[in-house]
């Protein structure tokens, strides 16, 4: 068998030869020249300046063909003459190029190609891949009954060039599991394989492949082919690697899919969904794709190290999930083989270092439709009290009046940060601080500060809304909320710091204060008791640690700015000057802070005044920004904002409001999403040298690499702009790294072997033609995927046999030419989804948050998992979900998943590996879901599957591989069972445990258990076939 | 037109993503091991030493393990206790937690030297101690990356983003496995912590899957999976694979695809090692003053017996085995929490030593790589500032050299250090340091701590680049 395949080899190798020669004509640069000059002289003669040697690159023709020191490197006509030529053939080893110590060596054959070039005129092209695509013609093939597509054209124009001959049309049902697995990933139930089989044509097989499009299960299966891309997971990586809500963004991909949504705005809302005008929610959860970088919030971090990579990341993403190029190189230095200078890739960073870095609040379909209905219910209510009140303009003039024109008597203090920079603290131009980094939780967080006023009887705590917090704040929870369980505070005198006080407060009043609510879980200690309960705003002054001030108004107005104000029963200042520390007790939260429990603050800002009693405004900020404004300035929205606020002031409009507030209780509880907001400080964007963080130069603006499309010209430039030329048709590389994944996905290898990258060190293109056709063909198309995937699946080549012959082995090893379908294990995801699915076990629903199937305890706690983590493993339907909705930890992957290849989110992956493992049959064979479907799939054989053994194993068969079984496969099968029912009959006892461990029902079981066990063992058998898990 | 060469080559391929994406570090090391191995040779010719490495265990030491009380002393240190580090040396300085009250701290333990090296040690590690001589302590490394789950994954992968291949990938991956029956590179845990960063300490990044670290566990179930499922008894289980196989095989013999037969393969080696692990598990089966020296105990799961476990599998053909002992993040309670750390991993450690030295599967030139970020960071200058500059009588005081040279180029870059004799001892100092609870008070300590991984890694003998110092490719 060896000697045969070697022999195989050899005929391969002497007839590439053969054909090199028999077709030398012209050498194309950009087959065979580039990729030479790439791999072995760019490194040092390429665009990267600061590893240049003696100024010489060979990427650009002026430089190359340029006498300096009376050599010329290349001149073109003339070998002999050309500097290059003798360098690469020069005995001495201190000549020779590539210098020896590289270890690259040229073979004779690239010498050979290289004189030939030069003697050519040494023509030089740009790398492919950077021109803009362009619709060849359609190649001429002899055997044009074969072509049912135009991408027929191309694979049976090469195959033929190679005198290999395409397969025979694969047999229905192969095909029909093709399409399937393929297009939704979930294989055909028994009654999709009959229709299937009574409508049999090509009319019926093509009317077959929309319908199958339009399935909402083909926006599931190729939503993780973009997931992997866009490095999805729900947890933050790193250390404490807490849960995270991403799953909205899930949903918009399959949605996005399933409709169509064209690939340039599929970009465009990703990217900068938020900027766009009136954005939607979903626009706005779809740049959840550039938050799903990774968080560190280990104690003592430096928040912006981690943002810069997260940073880095989006780059990363952005290079190889849209552009297909490996632009992260240029991070740290200019790429080594693409034109792209360091430079340009702070330019491009610039345009995407807008954002902040917290999340919205996100609904559902339904709640957003509920959502809607409520605001629309308390806009009626409103204008019915204007309707019946129609003196309510002057009343609110009259109570505008009242409260207008106090001068403030409030001054910022600045707040020194006095902890142990477990939790940071950044300062924001208005003074307040906003909290970053490690959250623990049970601790007290104290300031200081120097004051010169001669009096102070009060202090302000105002709690402020940010971008950067969960779901906007003003809180660091997960619902952006906090608890403040006592305000102290400290007065020292500058002069004599022996004199010091804790100041006693008489009075706390707040804007807001939520009624008393009992913390629950989390919000608890090790043994589950609550941490103590939220309320009014004199818990924070009442010495008591287990009750503090909260502001929680409720879903759809809870993240809102609101202050507190505590008058001092004595004046707080001394004379000379006070050194007064402020100590915010945060002790509600959670016992794990390594998880998502804490209830800290998230923003404030601290004012003290020298008036005697102060309380607070009850007028919210938003609203005093409105009365600044003369009336006829005001917009409908803010009349309608002012009016929200002041009706509650009239007792009279009290059945009007306790109606509007009955409709608030009623608001849907949303769920937050990662998303990107542009914040309102410009940061300033440098280069790093050598991507350091702690290393920046010079200022750059946003701007796009030179060697690729140009940006239109504007005065000042935005995410959007970005998000736009990425998605522009002008882009050489977009659409080809889409289509090029999508033939992947189809045929195991893309017609670019490197979907990562397209630049000067891809993979040569297999069918660089088609590639380019179907490119254009995608813009032309209006950015439909669809379209795609349509040509594709209609076409011969997709519908062929994949048998292997022994002359595909001989010839095409790698299966490039496509002389035969590819058979490919389906992805992990997959195997999980066909196990449930021929068992009935699956549960079909699409969407909503992820899900706990069973896996193995001990991986959840310490020393497996850093800390403890939460896995409640679902006992419904939902642990029989789909592969794509499991909760990933990114450092605790789902075993199952990661036996079978799934990446788990760390960067993002284009192109996923395909291992062959006993790990992988361990899992298949032992682990609690396959053990839980081969039982559900006996079960159901056992009931509906007839009477006879055969009925039942050709019932249990096609679930699983949609087929009969052949004799031969029947006869072992049945032998098998024969035997097993044999043994378990001496052994009820084995049959019985086998029955009991794996169902969830607590219901005893069949009075006989010994035909189940029989049938679970023979259906164990059938999952863990090869053909089970292949797409052939 | 020539035919264009695009068969696809996964080495080819592997190699240019690392030269694209890969960091520095030890991934970095193994890798030009393999290109070595597959004479695809990039930065050096001829080793200066035959390799002859075979097998790997490495103990990580996780959680930052101080390196002041253990095995770079500072004498001069106590005379600065409790006193405030001089304001220019914190100046500009990064570190987690470390504010400007936060004191000094001098050794609170007993340093004396041993063997014939003199090295001196900790008297916290006596077992360390008894067997220095097999041992090189490496001193001045160096890292950039101060807190612990990027720290970690720096030191075990070469990046401190996620997603690289870990240093035990990349050998497997160069090196293939030795055994049939187990998996080539294993990963286990103790401590009482899980790893920070989890699994992509032991991760196989863009390599293909096979490559990465199997994590197995003391107890009943040593790989996940490998107990049959309750109701599944031996001979059902033996049926139900020679049943898959047949069919299996039935299949390969109509559609001819290779694929299948590597199942086939996949399925007998599964197998196999549902009969073969539980015995390489099984510590009971080891005489009893060998569970003495390294005070293991069956049954039991801790880091000892891991140590064992490790032994038992590298003569078993598994090439690289990983130890994580997550326990070392002192930040308060410096004195009792080493001194119970100590317990719990010198006298397995050194054990392990012995028993690999007495099974002559220690060589005499194994080699140690380390790497190290040229960056001095502050932190540094202030072991030096406050300690002595005792000079090193140590078999690895050129090391420490080589590494301040390295520290002196302009710019960054990996130096990777070898020692001629060595299953060794390495300290990576980083910063680190201090307390959280207590360190607004005046006397709060700064324990200057070995940051990711005071790792004790013995080996016997992986194959490494001869010269001290090489630049990474890209």
């Amino acid at each position: 068998m060896k000697g045969v395949w070697k022999s195989g080899m050899f005929l391969t190798v002497l007839w590439m030869i053969s054909t090199a020669v028999v077709e030398a004509d012209q050498v194309d640069f950009a087959r065979e020249i580039r990729p030479i000059l790439s791999e072995f002289c760019f490194q040092c003669h390429g665009p990267d300046e600061q590893k240049r040697e003696a100024e010489l690159r060979l990427d650009v023709p002026d430089v190359a063909t340029a006498a300096r020191d009376g050599h010329t490197a290349i001149v073109p006509g003339n070998p002999e003459a050309s500097e290059l030529v003798a360098r690469i053939t020069s005995p001495d080893p201190d000549s020779l190029m590539p210098p020896p110590e590289t270890e690259k060596q040229l073979t004779p054959e690239q010498i050979q190609t290289l004189k030939e070039w030069i003697a050519q005129g040494a023509k030089w092209d740009r790398h492919w891949a950077f021109k803009p695509p362009v619709r060849p013609a359609l190649p001429e093939v002899s055997q044009e009954d074969w072509v049912q597509s135009p991408v027929d054209t191309f694979i049976l124009h090469a195959l033929e060039t190679q005198h290999l001959s395409p397969s025979p049309r694969a047999d229905n049902r192969t095909l029909l599991r093709r399409l399937h697995l393929d297009i939704t990933g979930l294989p055909p139930t028994l009654e999709e394989i009959d229709a299937f089989e009574a409508h049999n044509s090509q009319d019926a097989y093509s009317g077959y492949v929309d319908h199958l499009l339009q399935s909402p299960h083909f926006g599931e299966r190729w939503a993780r082919h973009w997931m992997d891309a866009a490095r999805y997971a729900d947890s933050d990586g790193f250390e404490k690697d807490k849960p995270r809500d991403v799953w909205h963004f899930r949903d918009w991909v399959i949605q996005a899919l399933n409709q169509d949504l064209p690939y340039n705005q599929f970009i465009i809302e990703q990217i900068a969904g938020d900027l766009l005008p009136n954005a939607t929610q979903s626009q706005k959860v779809a740049t959840g794709f550039l938050r799903n970088s990774m968080i560190n919030e280990e104690g003592g971090i430096d928040p912006e190290q981690f943002r810069m990579d997260a940073m880095f990341d989006r780059m990363d993403a952005i290079g190889k999930s849209i552009l297909g190029l490996t632009i992260q190189c240029a991070q740290c230095h200019t790429h080594k083989y693409d034109p792209l200078t360091q430079l340009e890739y702070y330019r491009m960073f610039a345009f995407i270092n807008d954002s902040a870095e917290g999340s919205m609040v996100a609904y559902s379909p339904s709640q957003l439709q509920k959502r809607a209905g409520i605001l629309q219910a308390v806009k009626d209510i409103e204008s019915e009290i204007q309707h019946m009140f129609p003196d309510w303009q002057s009343r609110l003039t009259r109570w505008e009046n009242s409260i207008q024109s106090n001068p403030s008597i409030w001054t910022v203090t600045k707040l020194h940060h006095r902890g142990d920079n477990d939790q940071r603290y950044e300062e924001l131009p208005d003074g307040s601080l906003l909290a970053g980094g490690y959250a623990p939780t049970y601790f007290t967080a104290t300031f200081t500060n120097v004051v010169d006023m001669p009096t102070i009887r009060g202090v302000r705590l105002e709690v402020l809304t940010d971008p950067n917090l969960p779901a906007h704040g003003p809180g660091r929870s997960v619902q952006g909320l906090f608890s403040l369980s006592e305000f102290k505070v400290l007065s020292k005198s500058l002069v004599d710091p022996e004199k010091e006080k804790w100041i006693s407060f008489s009075q706390a009043t707040a804007d807001f204060s939520n009624p008393d609510t009992q913390l629950e879980k989390p919000y608890t200690n090790y043994e589950g008791q609550s941490s103590g309960m939220t309320g009014s705003v004199a818990y924070a002054i009442d010495g008591k640690n287990e009750t503090g001030w909260g502001i929680d108004a409720g879903p759809g107005r809870r993240n809102q700015s609101r202050k507190a104000v505590f008058a001092a029963s004595e004046n707080m200042a001394w004379e000379g000057g006070t050194i007064l520390e402020f100590h915010l007790v945060q002790a509600q939260g959670g016992w794990n802070s390594d998880d998502n429990q804490n209830m800290n603050l998230g923003r404030f800002r601290i004012s003290l005044t020298d008036q005697e009693s102060p309380t607070a405004d009850p007028v919210p900020d938003n609203i005093h920004r409105i009365l600044t404004l003369p009336p006829e300035q005001r917009s409908t929205l803010q009349n309608q904002t002012l009016f929200s606020f002041f009706r509650n002031l009239e007792p009279e409009w009290k059945p009007f409001n306790d109606r509007i507030e009955k409709l608030w209780q009623s608001h849907p509880e949303g769920s937050t999403q990662l998303v990107l907001t542009s914040q309102e400080k410009i940061r300033e964007t440098r280069r790093l040298e050598r991507g350091n963080f702690l290393n920046p130069q010079e200022v750059v603006t946003p701007g796009v690499p030179e060697f690729l499309h140009p940006l239109p010209p504007k005065d000042q430039y935005s995410r959007l702009d970005f998000a736009r030329w990425l998605a522009s048709e002008d882009s050489p590389t977009t659409a080809r790294s889409m289509v090029n994944r999508i033939w992947q996905a189809y045929f195991g290898i893309g017609l670019v072997a490197t979907p990562e990258d397209l630049g000067s060190q891809a993979a040569v293109p297999s069918h660089p033609e088609l590639l380019d056709w179907l490119a254009v063909e995608l813009m032309e198309n209006g950015w439909q995927l669809k379209s795609i995937h349509r040509l594709i699946l209609n076409s011969s080549t997709y519908q062929q046999s994949s048998i292997v012959q022994p002359h595909h082995l001989e010839l095409d090893p790698q299966n490039r030419y496509l002389a035969r379908s590819p058979r490919v294990r389906v992805e992990g995801e997959i195997i999980r989804d066909i196990s449930l699915a021929a068992s009935g076990l699956l549960d079909r629903s699409i969407g909503g948050p992820s899900v706990y199937p069973p896996a193995p305890e001990f991986l959840f706690k310490p020393p497996a998992s850093y800390g403890p983590k939460t896995w409640n493993t679902q006992l419904d339907s939902n642990r029989y979900r789909r592969g794509i909705y499991t909760f990933r930890f990114r450092s605790v992957p789902y075993p199952m998943l990661e036996a079978f290849d799934v990446p788990n989110g760390d960067f993002s992956c284009v192109r996923r590996s395909r291992s062959n493992t006993p790990q992988q049959a361990l899992t298949a064979l032992n682990e609690p879901v396959f053990m839980e479907s081969a039982l559900a799939l006996a079960s159901m054989t056992l009931n509906l599957g007839g009477r006879s053994d055969t009925d039942r194993l050709d019932f249990a068969f096609r679930r699983c591989l949609t087929r009969n079984p052949d004799p031969l496969e029947s006869q072992t099968l049945l032998r098998f069972l024969n035997t097993q029912r044999e043994r378990f009959l001496q052994n009820r006892d084995q049959a019985a445990e086998l029955i009991q461990a794996h169902s969830l029902t607590n219901e005893s079981g069949p009075i006989d258990p010994v035909p189940l066990a029989s049938w679970t063992a023979l259906c164990r058998i059938l999952l863990n076939l090869d053909e089970t898990i292949m797409r052939q | 037109m020539k035919t264009p060469d695009f068969q696809f080559d996964p080495l080819n391929i592997s190699r240019r993503w690392f030269m694209q994406q890969c960091g520095v570090g030890m991934g970095a090391i193994a890798l030009n091991d393999l290109l070595t191995q597959e004479g695809h040779a990039i930065h050096h010719s001829q080793p200066q030493f035959a390799p002859k490495a075979k097998r790997v265990i490495f103990l990580f030491m996780a959680g930052a393990p101080s390196h002041l009380e253990l095995l770079d002393y500072k004498p001069q240190l106590a005379r600065f206790d409790g006193s405030l580090p001089p304001a220019d040396l914190l100046k500009g300085y990064r570190a987690a937690f470390i504010n400007p009250s936060s004191a000094l701290l001098g050794p609170k333990f007993k340093f004396s030297r041993h063997g014939q090296s003199g090295i001196e040690i900790s008297e916290l590690l006596p077992g360390l101690a008894s067997v220095i001589d097999d041992v090189c302590v490496i001193k001045g490394m160096h890292t950039d990356a101060f807190n612990h789950a990027p720290g970690q994954i720096l030191m075990n992968t070469g990046s401190q983003m996620f997603g690289r291949p870990s240093i035990g990938a990349w050998v497997t991956y160069g090196l293939g496995s030795e055994s049939r029956n187990l998996p080539g590179f294993v990963v286990f845990s103790s401590g009482s912590k899980g790893t920070s960063g989890g699994n992509s300490n032991w991760g196989c990044g863009f390599l293909p899957t096979l490559y990465q670290g199997v994590q197995l566990r003391g107890g009943q179930e040593p790989v996940m999976f490998l107990n049959n499922p309750p109701g599944i008894h031996k001979q059902l289980q033996q049926d139900t694979l020679t049943t898959i196989n047949q069919l299996n095989q039935h299949r390969l013999d109509l559609v001819g695809d290779p694929e299948i037969a590597t199942r086939i393969n996949s399925y007998e080696m599964a197998f196999r090692m549902q009969s073969h692990a539980p015995e390489v598990m099984d510590i009971s089966r080891e005489p009893q003053h060998i569970l003495d020296a390294y005070g293991a105990k069956p049954g039991a799961s801790s880091f000892a017996n891991n140590c064992l476990l490790a032994r038992r599998l590298v003569e078993r053909g598994v090439r690289f085995v990983q130890l994580f002992h997550e326990a070392w993040d002192q930040h308060g309670g410096l004195v009792s929490g080493l001194t119970e750390n100590c317990r719990n991993t010198d006298q397995a450690a050194a054990a392990l030593i012995s028993d690999l030295k007495q099974r002559g599967m220690l060589e005499d030139d194994p080699g140690w790589s380390g790497a190290a970020n040229s960056e001095e960071p502050p932190w540094c200058r202030a072991a030096t500032t406050a300690g002595t500059t005792t000079p090193m009588p140590s078999p690895c005081g050129w090391l420490a050299a080589a590494s301040k040279a390295a520290s002196l180029m302009e710019n960054p870059m990996i130096s990777v250090s070898m020692s001629p004799k060595t299953p060794c001892m390495s300290t990576t100092s980083m910063p680190l340091s201090s307390t959280s609870s207590d360190s607004i008070t005046p006397n709060s300590l700064i324990d200057f701590k070995v940051g990711i991984s005071a790792s004790p890694m013995c080996t016997e003998t992986l194959p490494i680049p001869s010269s001290p110092e090489y630049r990474t490719p890209v």
